[in-house]
């Protein structure tokens, strides 16, 4: 390593990043409760976020813990919490909630195997479709994913800016391996990167809580408590909020819900693209078992087999393009992860064509590169 | 003049003689005796008749998830004393259904003592879903749900919040002529404030119970000696005040690690460190990841032990590096550390699948585990007992010397915690 006055060396944890991303992105109000491998993340911004002028409480619960987030962000804060499945599954209606009425908030999964109470030491990546389909109607919900303690920080920021950018609950999925490894981090190289804040209302029309100009665009925000009336309820409503049953501006609000998130899913991408000329092989992978699969890409190519690596940090919507572009060409996409269904797999049927699609699962341990490996041929 | 809280012509959805229409317009009353335009106020419901409320106000409303509403109120009032300058006032509405699945949510506002005002509708069931009976149903009350009449007592919202500390407790009628005195009361007192109001409902309750009207209401509140004003008032410092007078300053970063030493490694040492809960094995593993740090070399630690936490046994598998790390399993260790029975027990795999170039080291308590590593055994446990890890790494060095021992020297010096043990425990393991 050459360690100059530019380096600044720490030895970091992935919940420690999390703090670090989440403060800088300005989130200045956590609500939390403790949970394996969570519990990181909320000692760090108990002890962190005062001192930035912001507000972290311990909540008697995870439900508790999201509403409190929820209301402190209909009064303008960035609000976070980070818990793991169990906690996850009973903040599951709240994350409806959040959506329905374009509340901005970031939930933190860290993953842990499950299900149910599950192993709380144990790592596994069996949390995605619970993160992204949880709320009723399958309406879309942004899903971001590092791979190690390092681009957890980033990460955490695009969550974040996500969050606030589209008036919408994010999921930061993360687990075991990342939040509770700790790594030697440069923290003079990590990224800077612009904080994007909810777009305020400023101009002298009548005020609609839900005054979205075209069925993608985001309704400008303003606070409960701000000069304007806000209308918030969790049933169906039209774009001032009132509640409504089934009239045409409300069917267009619940379309308007899924497109905002869905229809931006090339500006929400976030990926990294390792292509190969002529590979024959795609490997798509995310979260701690990306870091297995690059190894296995890279001893593939030193044996000289043709392959392509695709890491996906940004996992809900779909990047539709970028899995479209990589599996161009190749015979078979590997997608390695640490669930036994193949969760994310399963998803790529559509997006990536008559491609066959192999997956490497298994839970217990970490997938290692020689598993992946295998699967290049 | 106050600007007024309600709609002029909104139609209130309620079912006629409801006592939900009471408390809202005893809110709007006591509102504009407050002075409190619309815009400082957030009118939080629940879900229920008593939500439609919000149908009702030009004022902020925020109509919830069943029972959360005072979860929100929360946030929101956390938000705007903590973040913001206290511009608004945060006012409840709920009922029997959201009482009862938000009562922790009730029981926590009340401990904290956020500065919320709730305004409990208790009319005895649930009205919207069909009359259903709910927990705040009086014995013989009948509903859709108790035909031949409710036998479970209902819990009493105001006794278990002020033993929960609530420091503003009220009952009244919801036709009470004082009523929006008592709710601009609750309203201005600093911190959380409940009012319980009693009222009926037309829809279903008057319909099962014939002979309920508000004067039987009354007299039967008497009879169970359920005592009509305010219960309890009580000034104690609100949430906001007790956390600006306790919140924590801003921790200092810790400083950089700078590069101080050398190292010798050309390629990844992949290591296990084994023992038991609190014997420091996971520190020392730190401890050694910091030292590799201060010799330029990269590292990544992953520490396993059983959800006991304080016991059982302790792992944690290190990565050394000159080149950042990718892939940080450890499978094929190159040395495997362990310093008590469950520590062994744990890693007994691992130690096996150490290769010939391995080495093993391990307590001398301990047997001799079967591998092809070179097998060290030291007296670990009895040189430093109550760091044997710490003892063992320093052993270590002695006999892979990846960077000087000074390294780990300077790391439990940096490090400040552990005390004179820690020296000790660095010192006996390198002279073992």
């Amino acid at each position: 390593m050459d360690q100059d006055s530019h380096c600044e060396i720490q030895i970091v944890s992935g919940a420690e990043m999390i703090v670090r991303g989440a403060i800088n992105a300005g989130v200045r109000f956590y609500a939390g409760y403790p949970i394996t491998p969570a519990s990181g993340i909320y000692a760090g911004m108990m002890a962190a976020l005062p001192g930035h002028g912001g507000v972290a409480v311990g909540a008697s619960d995870e439900i508790s813990a999201l509403s409190y987030c929820v209301g402190a962000s209909l009064r303008g804060a960035k609000a976070m919490t980070a818990t793991s499945g169990p906690g996850f599954s009973l903040m599951a209606e709240t994350i409806g909630y959040a959506l329905m009425t374009e509340t901005p908030v970031v939930i933190v999964l860290a993953q842990r195997l499950g299900p149910a109470t599950g192993a709380a030491t144990q790592n596994a990546e069996g949390d995605l479709l619970l993160a992204e389909f949880s709320v009723s109607g399958g309406y879309a919900l942004p899903v971001f994913c590092p791979t190690c303690p390092k681009d957890a920080y980033e990460i955490t920021v695009r969550t974040v800016n996500c969050a606030e950018a589209l008036r919408t609950p994010a999921i930061l999925l993360t687990e075991k391996e990342v939040t509770m490894t700790y790594e030697t981090v440069d923290l003079h190289t990590l990224p800077r990167l612009d904080i994007v804040d909810r777009p305020r209302f400023s101009d002298g029309r009548p005020y609609l809580t839900y005054g979205y100009e075209d069925l993608c665009s985001i309704p400008p925000f303003s606070p409960v408590g701000g000069p304007r009336k806000v209308t918030v309820t969790g049933s169906t409503h039209d774009r001032a909020g009132e509640l409504r049953k089934d009239e045409p501006e409300v069917l267009g609000v619940l379309r308007h819900l899924h497109a905002k998130v869905a229809e931006r899913s090339e500006e929400l991408s976030v990926v990294s693209e390792d292509w190969q000329d002529g590979a024959e092989t795609l490997v798509v992978s995310y979260g701690v078992t990306d870091r297995a699969a690059r190894f296995a890409v890279r001893e593939a190519r030193r044996q000289g087999k043709r392959v392509s690596h695709l890491t996906c940090f940004s996992l809900f919507p779909l990047p539709e393009r970028a899995l479209s572009n990589a599996a161009a060409g190749v015979e078979r996409v590997v997608v390695p992860e640490e669930n036994i269904q193949g969760l994310y797999r399963r998803q790529l049927t559509g997006v990536l064509g008559e491609v066959p699609y192999v997956g490497v699962n298994k839970v217990g341990t970490l997938i290692t590169p020689e598993e992946i490996l295998r699967e290049i041929r | 003049m106050a600007q007024p809280v309600m709609k002029k012509e909104a139609l209130p959805p309620y079912c006629k003689g409801c006592g939900h229409l009471h408390v809202a317009r005893s809110l709007s009353q006591a509102l504009e005796r407050l002075g409190l335009g619309p815009q400082r106020v957030a009118l939080v419901s629940d879900i229920g008749c008593v939500g439609l409320v919000d149908s009702l106000f030009l004022t902020h409303t925020i109509h919830t998830l069943h029972g959360r509403s005072t979860a929100v109120a929360t946030g929101i009032e956390l938000a705007d004393s903590l973040l913001g300058s206290s511009e608004i006032k945060t006012v409840v509405m709920i009922g029997d259904g959201g009482a009862t699945i938000g009562l922790l949510h009730l029981v926590e506002a009340a401990r904290m003592n956020v500065d919320i005002t709730v305004l409990l509708h208790n009319n005895f069931l649930y009205g919207m879903t069909g009359g259903q009976h709910s927990a705040l149903t009086p014995l013989e009350f009948l509903t859709s749900t108790t035909r031949s009449g409710n036998f479970i007592p209902p819990m009493d919202l105001c006794t278990i919040l002020g033993a929960a500390g609530a420091g503003f407790l009220a009952r009244a009628l919801a036709t009470d002529t004082a009523l929006a005195d008592l709710v601009a009361q609750a309203i201005a007192h600093q911190g959380f404030s409940l009012v319980e109001i009693f009222g009926l409902c037309t829809g279903y309750a008057t319909r099962y119970n014939e002979r309920l009207t508000m004067a039987t209401l009354k007299a039967d509140l008497h009879t169970r000696g359920i005592l009509l004003g305010i219960m309890k008032k009580e000034v104690r410092p609100a949430f906001a005040e007790l956390y600006r007078s306790h919140a924590p300053s801003l921790p200092l970063p810790p400083p950089p690690i700078p590069h101080r030493f050398d190292h010798t490694l050309a390629s990844p040492l992949r290591l296990i460190l084994a023992g038991s809960a609190g014997e420091g094995v996971q520190s020392a593993a730190y401890l050694l990841t910091v030292a590799a740090a201060l010799s330029g070399l990269w590292s990544a630690q992953k520490n396993d032990n059983p959800v006991t936490v304080g016991t059982g046994f302790s792992t944690s598998e290190l990565t050394l590096s000159p080149e950042p790390i990718g892939f940080t399993g450890v499978e094929r260790p190159d040395a495997v550390i362990v310093t008590s029975r469950e520590g062994m027990d744990r890693v007994s795999a691992q130690a096996h699948a150490v290769g010939g170039e391995g080495v093993l080291l391990v307590d001398s308590s301990l047997p001799v585990p079967s591998s092809s590593g070179r097998v060290i055994r030291k007296a670990f446990r009895q040189a430093a007992p109550t760091m044997p890890s710490l003892a063992a790494v320093a052993a270590f060095l002695r006999v892979r010397p990846l960077f000087p021992l000074d390294a780990l020297i300077e790391a439990v010096r940096g490090w400040g915690r552990g005390g004179d043990r820690a020296f000790r425990a660095v010192e006996a393991g390198a002279a073992l």
